[in-house]
């Protein structure tokens, strides 16, 4: 782990200190290879009871429940649920919008590969398997999930050459990642989602269609929840370059007012989908809000 | 329209508009580039509303830089040049002002002249023309407009002289002096444009602005009285005989009379009271109860209105101030006849009357004839020799001649009265009359110099059974029928002729003798005929021009009051001037004095009034209002129509500051306290 903290400049420990006992669980069952923490959808050793069934003839007569049959004179076998790994997908957008950093915090890009990094240090402890894939248009780095030291050496390496890049289609790109899972595991997407609700939810759906486990992180710059301008403004929208004279009052209401009707969409379209969505603002503290969100899950599951 | 302002100054202050616009204009920033992650929520509405919202901050700038601008011109007082009235506010102009001094505005309403309201007015002017503007006030003595030094209360002292306005002249020198100043000016005519004659203001200003061309801008305001009135009192003697009731006639002009009390008085007793109401220029007659009293019946009293006098003035100087020498009388007549003549200027006093000499026709002298100041010829019928100098025109003094005619003589009528007729340019077929129904006496008038204050005439109580039908002259007194019973008149030599329908004295013809009628009626006409030797022909009027005594003569005369101070000395030029009523002792070098009165035009107490007519094409030039209409403006302390505009500028701009500020308030965005 010393050696994965020297080549990143993303894992820092103040991050991972309080959240090192922590680990990331999925809600779902997920489809692993090796035994690991999560739940599997086969049958296995773990020392949780699942059911009973009749004993087949050539079965090893260990398997036998020798109390049940003193009960009710029939030969049925314990079952128990499997433990695995977990085949997670780290999903973080790359476009241009995500480089925006208002005075005094770090760019949402930042914020979200520190992000990413730190949730591939967590799954890749708990020796989950952890893919890397991110979009701007669509995607355009994807490296499949393993749970190697290695990976997460080539996941941070990758984060680190990674930068904002074109306008964002987050909606299709989510959709593009979805047609390549095959197992059920889970997804993180960690993304503004400014592109159209209505695309992005889309992408979303196809996820869960695919039997993910999503865990979604709306990154937001403060300037972007409560614009405060006054006096003329020259606005230039960074992804498509449009520039927009306005007056700095009008456009803080208009902006507010529009961010705010986006993120109730999404909010809303992630409950109807049982997505977890944690916005987050750039100017809290990384450490803080890592603690708070794995808090959370820790409670929730 | 020409705005300009009265205090141009303050204009000064209309600095403090750079502060805002270098406010705002130092405020204005450039728009600062903001790179934004995504514009998608910045949709055409919000750069709609952006650009209104920059619309409303540049109205919102015009308007209180216009609002301030309009209250910093406020301050300023403006006017407009091309208004007449906004005109007083230019400070460059010059006010040429004329308050009309005839006695007219002596009028008193609530015990204020007409002419202390116009010099009010003209104060009130003083101070609300601009400090630099010159005023010229009209000097009656250089007959020109010339410059006021100061606020000087000189012309506010001045009274009301008697005679015309001579307005022409005024206006005549108003439009020489424009000339000569050539800057714009106003001339306000303040008058209570009384309508009394060609020679008064408002003839006067009406003739002017006939033309149609005005040389100045003229406002004209007037002074006169909202309800002029007047009140007179006629045939109101009381008198016992007639079953102890008095009857007399009111006329109210001008107004209605309403429950003034008519007071009857004899012997300094109140025997009699009515209220009395008459309509407005209507002539009513009031029948008035007297109580008994011990006093005679034949002794008469007087009757009054108790109204106070709106338009003071009156003669009593002119018989009650006396004489300072006692004036020569000679009574031509029967001496038994004329007994009661003599008795009555004894009773006189020998103060006013003395010598008084009493000769048969035939024993007259020419050195009796040339002594008297007064000839009182009673009854005489024959042409005696020794009284052909008064008809033939010899050298012989001018008289006062009192002639009454006998009735007694044939129809044919007297020798004497025939001749006198015929001097005095009369009707030569005059004939006595005898009527069998007695006529009584009635006096004209109870206004005029001669019968003003006349103490009393009671009704019927003079009889008059034989009478001469025609007499020649200027009547005097006359008689019920109407026919003339005294008359006036001159002849050629200078004599003023006073002659009586009737005789004098003892007589069958009338009873004028055994009235008490008879003494003050004999003074007054032997009064009134001497003061109307040599001027008998003209009526002497206080203000206005009479041709010279003394014109062609080489001689010059002094004028003295009834009190001996002198008053003006008559060269040999041809025409001469009294300026105050009241009675004067003419003395000629080498001539005898003699008196004269001097009286008031009666046109002066007409109670009427009009506005002058000013043409459609100069009504922006001249302008006529009433005195309160000009108080309310001068008042005002500006010009009420652009000061009222100015205002409502400003109301609107204020409304339209609110508007935009309820409009702005609408678009201001909201706090969104929802940070996620």
């Amino acid at each position: 782990m010393a050696a994965t903290h020297r080549s990143s400049a993303f894992l820092r420990p103040e991050h991972l200190v309080p959240v090192r006992n922590l680990s990331l669980r999925a809600k779902l069952i997920v489809e692993g290879m090796i035994a690991g923490l999560h739940r599997s959808p086969y049958h296995g050793f773990s020392a949780e009871f699942r059911e009973y069934r009749p004993y087949l003839p050539g079965e090893s007569a260990r398997a036998i429940d020798w109390r049940k049959y003193a009960k009710c004179d029939r030969t049925v076998v314990r079952l128990f649920d499997d433990e695995t790994n977990l085949y997670a997908h780290l999903l973080v957008d790359k476009s241009a919008s995500m480089g925006f950093a208002s005075k005094g915090v770090v760019s949402k890009f930042e914020y979200a590969r520190t992000l990413a990094a730190s949730l591939c240090w967590i799954l890749v402890r708990q020796r989950d398997a952890v893919g890397l894939c991110a979009f701007d248009q669509a995607a355009s780095l994807y490296l499949p999930p393993r749970s190697t030291n290695t990976q997460l050496k080539l996941i941070l390496s990758q984060l680190q050459r990674l930068g904002p890049g074109n306008q964002t289609r987050c909606g299709d790109a989510i959709h593009e990642v979805a047609r390549t899972l095959g197992k059920r595991g889970m997804c993180i997407v960690i993304s503004d989602f400014l592109d159209d609700a209505e695309s992005v939810i889309r992408g979303l759906r196809h996820l869960r269609f695919k039997r993910q486990d999503v865990l979604a992180f709306m990154v937001l710059d403060p300037a972007e929840i409560a614009f405060r301008a006054r006096g003329p403004v020259r606005m230039r929208d960074m992804e498509s370059g449009r520039d927009v004279l306005i007056d700095g009052r009008t456009a803080a209401h208009f902006l507010s007012e529009g961010m705010a009707g986006h993120r109730r969409t999404i909010e809303n379209a992630c409950r109807e989908l049982k997505i977890d969505l944690e916005v987050v603002s750039t100017d809290e503290p990384f450490a803080r809000f890592l603690l708070r969100a794995l808090e959370k899950r820790r409670r929730m599951y | 329209m020409g705005l300009s302002f009265f205090r141009p100054e303050y204009l000064w202050g209309a600095l403090i508009l750079l502060l805002p616009l270098a406010l705002h204009l130092f405020s204005r920033r450039r728009a600062p580039r903001i790179e934004f992650p995504s514009l998608r929520f910045l949709h055409a509405t919000a750069v709609r509303t952006s650009q209104r919202r920059n619309l409303q901050r540049v109205l919102l700038l015009l308007a209180r830089l216009l609002i301030a601008g309009l209250i910093v011109a406020l301050f300023a007082k403006p006017f407009d040049r091309s208004n007449l009235l906004d005109v007083i506010r230019d400070p460059s102009l010059s006010v040429l002002w004329w308050i009309d001094p005839t006695l007219s505005m002596d009028y008193r309403e609530s015990g204020v002249s007409r002419l202390q309201r116009g010099h009010d007015l003209l104060d009130s002017l003083r101070k609300s023309i601009a400090p630099a503007a010159e005023v010229f006030e009209y000097r009656e003595a250089q007959r020109e407009f010339v410059a006021e030094a100061g606020n000087d209360d000189a012309s506010s002292a001045s009274s009301v002289r008697c005679g015309p306005a001579r307005a022409d002249q005024v206006l005549r020198a108003a439009g020489s002096r424009v000339r000569r100043l050539g800057r714009r000016s106003l001339l306000v005519v303040v008058s209570d444009f009384q309508d009394d004659g060609p020679q008064g203001a408002l003839s006067a200003m009406s003739t002017w602005l006939a033309d149609g061309s005005p040389p100045v801008s003229t406002v004209c305001v007037s002074v006169s009285p909202r309800q002029p009135w007047n009140a007179r009192l006629s045939g109101a003697t009381p008198s016992m005989e007639n079953e102890g009731i008095l009857t007399a006639k009111v006329r109210a002009w001008g107004r209605d009379l309403h429950e003034t009390e008519l007071v009857a008085v004899m012997d300094g007793t109140r025997v009699g009271a009515r209220s009395v109401s008459a309509a407005k220029d209507a002539e009513t007659t009031v029948r008035v109860d007297l109580a008994q009293t011990r006093t005679s019946t034949r002794h008469a009293g007087y009757a009054e209105l108790r109204v106070d006098d709106p338009f003071v003035w009156d003669n009593t100087d002119y018989f009650v101030a006396g004489q300072r020498t006692a004036r020569r009388v000679l009574i031509v007549g029967d001496q038994r006849r004329c007994t009661p003549i003599l008795a009555a200027f004894g009773a006189l006093g020998a103060n006013a009357w003395s010598p008084v000499l009493c000769r048969e026709p035939a024993a007259v002298s020419p050195t009796d004839l040339d002594s008297a100041d007064i000839i009182v010829l009673n009854g005489v019928d024959a042409c005696e020799s020794a009284l052909r100098p008064l008809t033939r025109g010899r050298s012989l003094s001018p008289k006062a001649i009192v002639f009454a005619l006998s009735t007694d003589s044939t129809s044919r009528g007297s020798c004497l009265a025939q001749e006198v007729f015929a001097h005095l340019g009369g009707n030569r077929d005059a004939r006595s009359v005898v009527s069998t129904i007695p006529r009584a006496l009635s006096l004209p008038d109870t206004v005029s110099a001669l019968w003003r204050g006349f103490p009393s005439l009671r009704d019927r109580e003079v009889a008059v059974r034989g009478f001469y039908s025609r007499i020649p002259g200027r009547p005097l007194l006359v008689m019920e029928s109407g026919e003339p019973f005294a008359a006036i008149s001159r002849d050629s030599t200078g004599h003023a002729w006073i002659v009586l329908a009737s005789e004098l004295g003892i007589c069958e013809s009338n009873n004028l003798c055994e009235t008490g009628f008879f003494v003050p009626f004999l003074d007054r006409l032997s009064r009134h005929a001497l003061s109307a030797v040599r001027t008998a022909t003209w009526r002497v009027v206080a203000g206005t021009a009479f041709p010279n005594p003394c014109a062609g003569t080489r001689r010059s005369a002094t004028l003295l009051t009834s009190e001996g101070r002198v008053v003006a000395e008559w060269g040999s030029g041809p025409l001469v001037q009294i300026d105050k009523p009241g009675l004067y002792l003419v003395k000629p070098e080498g001539e005898a004095d003699y008196w004269i009165a001097a009286g008031v035009d009666s046109t002066e107490s007409r109670c009427v009034y009009r506005m002058p007519n000013v043409p459609a094409s100069i009504q922006s030039t001249v302008r006529c209002m009433r005195d309160d209409e000009f108080t309310r403006f001068i008042s005002a302390g500006g010009s009420l129509g652009m000061v009222q505009g100015f205002w409502a500028l400003i109301l609107l701009l204020l409304l339209a500051e609110v508007l935009l500020w309820v409009e702005a308030f609408k678009n201001v965005p909201r706090r969104n306290k929802s940070t996620g």
